[in-house]
């Protein structure tokens, strides 16, 4: 059950994320997590955090690491180099960024309805 | 309720999180759009760059047009009339070049703060007040009165615009992103601030300060010794003008007196920027063809300032550089000749000390009392409130505050790239790019004002020419070499007329060279003043030219690249005999040839001694409060040493003794012989570290350091730290319709592409790329992609 339900969050956070992301939202995975989490209804819960987490995560971080291996890799370099960071690094603190984005969603969407 | 407190919580965080997310961080960006894989940095990569084949935008063009890109990523436009070619050329620089475009136009306007906040006010203010934005403003309006070559303008903004009408955020250059703003509208009043740009790189310079101040603490007397007009062994631009002119009544006559301690209100334009361009004659080339050399010394920067561009049209088949921001091609060739230019170092800045009334706005121009206009220039800032800067302005310039040994006084910039073009003037390169001789390329650069240029020419038909082109004061003698008073009587009323700037066309000599050098000789009977000639390159340049009887274009490379520092040879030839110390880097000195190679190790000590001596023999000028002085030439230098080695000006000021020249050599030799013995590695790339960054220079990353290059200012090849050839050409005039060319860059401005900086490693190794002019697009070898257009403009 406990798996369903994760593989459900996994895939609303996907659907969700990618389309608003590719539409200029770059927040969409915070939004994405908050739905996520509303319509499976996990409560608040170290889970429910986790999952967030490593769902914004894996959204930033495999996407920039496609863009990184699409041709990235100059760019990817010369920016890093301003933030002192190597090209890779700077990847895994833009998943590091989207994965606190989905995770202070997840956690947003926990609402329970009480009415 | 409580179950929800976790949930209120996120919420709360996610707002948090978003705003902070989405504001800049002190010099970093909003981490959250920056970062974003979505619309962030990484979709500036390579990838994004899309080398296939695709359309050019619908409506943009009246006609159908072809772009063929070849595999440096130089567009080959062939367009059927200059209108297209011109849409389709802003297109492309909006495509490549965009941020700089923008960028510049902020710079020269006074609009950095704008962008990167208030630690750009004081910058701003002082762009504010040298009036380049007006200047602009009235230079946009002037060309409004030639509508064909503004439509030109008009166009080129239109493909500009039409470019970057289709961004979105994701699209935008990665430097809109770092400093987080937007991408603005093109218009062609910022082509004209471009002009006013290339104004304050090239012809902003004058000695006015300095050569006051330094007539002020020695006295008339060693200050003409020491400062000649003219240097007495410099070949001039153009060779020989006797009995060419009438000559001119001059009168001679003194400027502001016992004024000193002068210090400019803002820094001055340091030097090293210049070029070298020449042209060889047929009977002097090994093919019997013409040949024509050209490299401008600009900052060098990333992305580079020039982009190449090859433009086919009924009108004309041209290639060469063009300046991201103005319609045509700057330098280059067509089919039929081939052009290039170098600064001219002639003074077009005066300041004029005024005595004014703020509370009244009037100010004293001799005997009469002009009215003073008040400018508010509000300067927005990034982040913060506006800040309002009230300038005044005269009929002749804007009033700035000076500083002199009396205290603070009041004194009018007046400045000739201000002044309203009185021709033409957007179409002089237009014309040149279609000119097919000698007769039809003057006509074109007579429109030509500011900033002043030598023009060199050569054609297929075997003609060689080479013109001082500008719009230049018709002074009295001496008026403006030092800082003037304001008033009527003196100052310059007219121009230099059209038809007497210096030029010449095939002379007996068989070549024409210059090298931002004295324009003309002494028999020129109008009087300019000398804001920055230098002399070494042009003597090089010269020699050698009169030692190749067959020139090759593998000559003309390798003059290009001569990397002998005549000046500073000359010093150490000439001292050579009063050098008593003995020691190994003492020996290699006096047997050193004069070049700087990256890889010479003794050429640190020379520079070394070079400055030390400097600063000994004129130590009465060095003052710590007060950068506005200049030591006399290195020339001068050398002359004094030869000839009047106990000459006052070597008598050290901090010793009892009685110094001569011979003391002053050994004493500056032991001191700069200590400082290079602490020096590690002493080759000269690694002791003059000559690096290329980015427009912005905090973005480190961008750019490109410690390069293995040779050459000086005062060398051929004339490299410096941050300045030197910023793009090689040589052409030779046969049927082939080649040239050879390099610039350190890349056509791409995107740092995330491989075409950013993929022409700086042939530049660097001193090897060009070749250049051809086609007829056709089915002519260009292996295209990276082709852009075509069908459909037509309404």
């Amino acid at each position: 059950m406990n798996r369903t339900i994760n593989f459900q969050f996994i895939v609303i956070t996907i659907l969700f994320s990618l389309p608003l992301m590719g539409l200029g939202l770059w927040w969409g995975v915070l939004l994405s997590t908050l739905v996520a989490a509303l319509f499976t209804k996990i409560p608040a819960s170290g889970r429910l955090v986790l999952l967030g987490f490593i769902c914004g995560f894996l959204v930033w971080f495999l996407w920039s690491m496609i863009g990184y291996l699409d041709g990235g890799q100059i760019i990817s370099q010369r920016i890093g180099g301003l933030f002192g960071l190597h090209p890779i690094l700077l990847l895994v603190v833009a998943g590091m960024i989207g994965g606190i984005l989905g995770l202070v969603g997840a956690l947003a969407g926990s609402f329970r309805r009480f009415w | 309720m409580k179950q929800n407190i976790p949930s209120f919580i996120g919420i709360i965080l996610s707002i948090v999180l978003i705003i902070v997310l989405n504001k800049p961080l002190g010099k970093a960006p909003a981490l959250g759009p920056f970062l974003s894989p979505s619309n962030g940095f990484l979709q500036n990569r390579e990838s994004q760059l899309d080398l296939s084949d695709r359309k050019l935008p619908d409506g943009l063009l009246s006609d159908s047009a072809t772009v063929v890109f070849d595999s440096l990523l130089i567009p080959h436009i062939y367009a059927e009339n200059l209108n297209d070619a011109y849409r389709i050329q802003g297109y492309l620089l909006a495509r490549y070049r965009f941020w700089q475009m923008d960028f510049i136009s902020r710079v020269a306007s006074g609009r950095l703060s704008e962008v990167v906040g208030e630690r750009a006010i004081e910058y701003d203010k002082k762009q504010r007040r040298k009036g380049l934005a007006r200047g602009a403003k009235l230079t946009e309006e002037a060309w409004k009165k030639y509508p064909i070559s503004y439509g030109y303008l008009e166009a080129f903004a239109e493909g500009v615009n039409a470019y970057i009408s289709t961004w979105t955020p994701s699209d935008l250059p990665i430097e809109f992103k770092l400093l987080g703003y937007e991408a603005e509208e093109w218009t062609p009043y910022k082509s004209a601030l471009f002009f006013k740009h290339m104004s304050d790189v090239l012809c902003s310079k004058e000695k006015d300060f300095e050569m006051t101040n330094a007539r002020a603490i020695l006295g008339e007397a060693v200050f003409n010794d020491l400062y000649p007009e003219r240097d007495p062994e410099s070949p001039p631009v153009i060779p020989s003008l006797s009995s060419l002119l009438p000559d001119q009544e001059t009168e001679d006559r003194d400027s502001v007196a016992n004024i000193g301690g002068l210090q400019r209100p803002f820094e001055r334009k340091a030097s090293g920027l210049g070029s070298n361009n020449w042209a060889v004659h047929p009977t002097r080339s090994q093919s019997g063809h013409p040949l024509l050399a050209n490299d401008p010394h600009l900052p060098l920067t990333l992305p580079s300032i020039w982009y190449l561009v090859h433009i086919h049209t009924p009108q004309s088949n041209a290639m060469g550089v063009c300046f991201p921001g103005i319609p045509g091609i700057i330098l280059g060739f067509n089919e039929n000749i081939s052009w290039g230019v170098t600064n001219v170092g002639q003074d077009v800045l005066d300041w004029l000390v005024v005595e004014w009334d703020e509370k009244s706005s009037t100010y004293q121009w001799g005997e009469e009392t002009k009215r003073v206009e008040w400018v508010e220039e509000v300067i927005q800032v990034k982040g913060k409130t506006a800040v309002v800067d009230s300038v005044p302005w005269t009929e002749y310039g804007p009033i700035w505050k000076i500083n002199t040994m009396d205290g603070p006084k009041d004194a009018i910039m007046r400045w000739l790239a201000l002044e309203v073009p009185q021709s033409d003037e957007m179409s002089a390169f237009i014309g040149v790019n279609q000119a097919k001789n000698w007769q039809e390329f003057q006509n074109a650069i007579r429109k030509y004002n500011s900033p002043p240029q030598n023009f060199v020419f050569a054609s297929k038909s075997g003609d060689i020419g080479l013109q001082v082109q500008g719009r230049f004061p018709n002074r009295t003698s001496r008026y403006g070499r030092f800082i003037e008073t304001a008033e009527s009587t003196k100052t310059w009323s007219s121009f230099i007329p059209d038809n007497e700037v210096p030029s010449m066309k095939n002379p007996t000599q068989g070549f024409l060279a210059s090298a931002n050098q004295v324009s003309t000789d002494e028999n020129y009977p109008y009087y300019y003043i000398n804001a920055d000639f230098r002399p070494s390159r042009a003597r090089t340049i010269n020699n050698k030219l009169r030692e190749l009887t067959k020139a090759s274009p593998k000559d003309m490379m390798a003059l290009q690249l001569n990397n002998y520092d005549a000046a500073s040879h000359n010093l150490v030839t000439i001292a050579a005999p009063m050098i008593d110390l003995r020691e190994p880097a003492v020996n290699q000195l006096l047997e050193w040839d004069g070049f700087y190679h990256a890889d010479c190790q003794i050429c640190p000590l020379a520079e070394l001694w070079k400055e030390d001596l400097q600063a000994l023999i004129y130590d009465e000028l060095v003052d710590a409060d007060n950068k506005d002085i200049e030591y006399p030439s290195p020339w001068q230098t050398a002359r004094l040493i030869r000839d009047q080695p106990s000459h006052i000006i070597m008598d050290h000021k901090g010793t009892p003794e009685k110094d001569t020249a011979a003391s002053l050599v050994n004493q500056a030799l032991e001191t700069a012989l200590a400082k290079y013995n602490e020096i590690e590695d002493p080759r000269w790339s690694n002791y003059r570290k000559v690096r290329i960054t980015h427009i912005v220079s905090d973005l480190k990353p961008f750019g490109h350091y410690d390069l293995p290059v040779g050459g000086t200012a005062a060398a051929p090849n004339a490299q410096q730290d941050t300045k030197g050839p910023s793009w090689r050409f040589v052409d030779e005039l046969d049927d082939k319709l080649e040239a050879w060319g390099v610039y350190p860059g890349g056509q791409n401005g995107n740092p995330g592409s491989h075409y950013y900086d993929n022409l700086l490693p042939k530049w660097q190794t001193g090897e060009y790329y070749r250049l051809s002019l086609s007829h056709s697009p089915d002519e260009i070898e292996s295209p990276l992609f082709i852009m075509t257009t069908t459909t037509s403009h309404e």
